[in-house]
């Protein structure tokens, strides 16, 4: 394990390993059913669905330290690999910047007028088609091809909406379904493979 | 195994290096007591609240060390690259 190329490969093996456990993935997948759920069941509060998951993320990234760190321990990586996580979260929030200008542009162009049709057609599936994108860009930025599977499965619950004309919401409440499930079966693979550790 | 994990990342504690090597504890415990005596490796030991941690960080020389042996290698084992 000496070359330049196996060390790269180590190095990246081992950042994706890192991020194994699922934690984030059953957040995610959590956050989408819960967002799904009140588009279907609460429309009323349907606007503030979002807000409960912020409210989260900074619980959630402390109690998977606690849940990770005596099992696979603590590890600070290489300056190079830091730099290329802030430049990845700025690429991210670059594009989502984008698509929300976009996204708000061409609802303008085409939401009035004779092709609104279209529009009315994909508006349910956009929230799902946008979280898509996000997920497949972490996916590719990060390294962790799951991410870019999130994002398949969130593009075909997206069609599968606009096929069924179903109301929005249901595409994030079914790819949360299955993401969550993916999640919980991450988690376990996890657990079995890394007991605590008493080491220190 | 153990230099080589080290050398990819800042620094690392025992139990990241026990699960990327899958080395024992004693296994670890003795390499790097080794790898401290000669320079190779530091020993950070701090807390983490009320929990104790000590990590482990690839010295300069260390690194330097590490460097010739896959230029050593290298020119061993032909024209791969080192």
């Amino acid at each position: 394990m000496s070359t330049r190329s196996e060390l790269e490969a180590l190095e990246r093996v081992a950042y994706r390993e890192a991020y194994s456990d699922g934690i984030f993935d059953l957040f995610f997948g959590l956050s989408l059913v819960w967002i799904g759920a009140a588009w279907l069941w609460l429309p009323d509060y349907s606007g503030l669905a979002g807000v409960l998951p912020a409210i989260f993320i900074a619980p959630v990234i402390e109690a998977r330290k606690r849940f990770v760190e005596p099992r696979i321990g603590y590890v600070k990586w290489s300056e190079s690999r830091a730099r290329q996580e802030r430049r990845g979260l700025v690429q991210i929030l670059g594009v989502g910047v984008l698509m929300l200008v976009g996204g708000v542009a061409v609802y303008l162009w085409f939401g009035t007028g004779a092709d609104s049709e279209v529009m009315d057609t994909l508006v349910p599936a956009l929230p799902s088609l946008l979280l898509a994108l996000g997920a497949g860009l972490l996916g590719l930025v990060a390294g962790i091809p799951r991410a870019v599977g999130y994002a398949a499965i969130l593009v075909g619950a997206g069609f599968l909406t606009i096929l069924r004309e179903a109301d929005p919401g249901l595409d994030m409440f079914v790819s949360g379904t299955v993401i969550t499930a993916i999640a919980v079966g991450l988690i376990v693979s996890f657990v079995r493979h890394h007991p605590v550790s008493d080491a220190t | 195994m153990l230099v080589s994990n080290l050398y990819v990342v800042e620094s690392a504690d025992f139990t990241w290096l026990s699960a990327r090597t899958g080395l024992t504890d004693g296994n670890i415990s003795s390499h790097m007591s080794r790898l401290e005596e000669a320079g190779y490796v530091t020993v950070h030991k701090a807390f983490e609240g009320k929990k104790p941690r000590t990590t482990y960080t690839l010295s300069s020389m260390g690194r330097e060390a590490f460097d010739d042996y896959r230029s050593t290698i290298g020119v061993i084992l032909g024209p791969a690259e080192a």
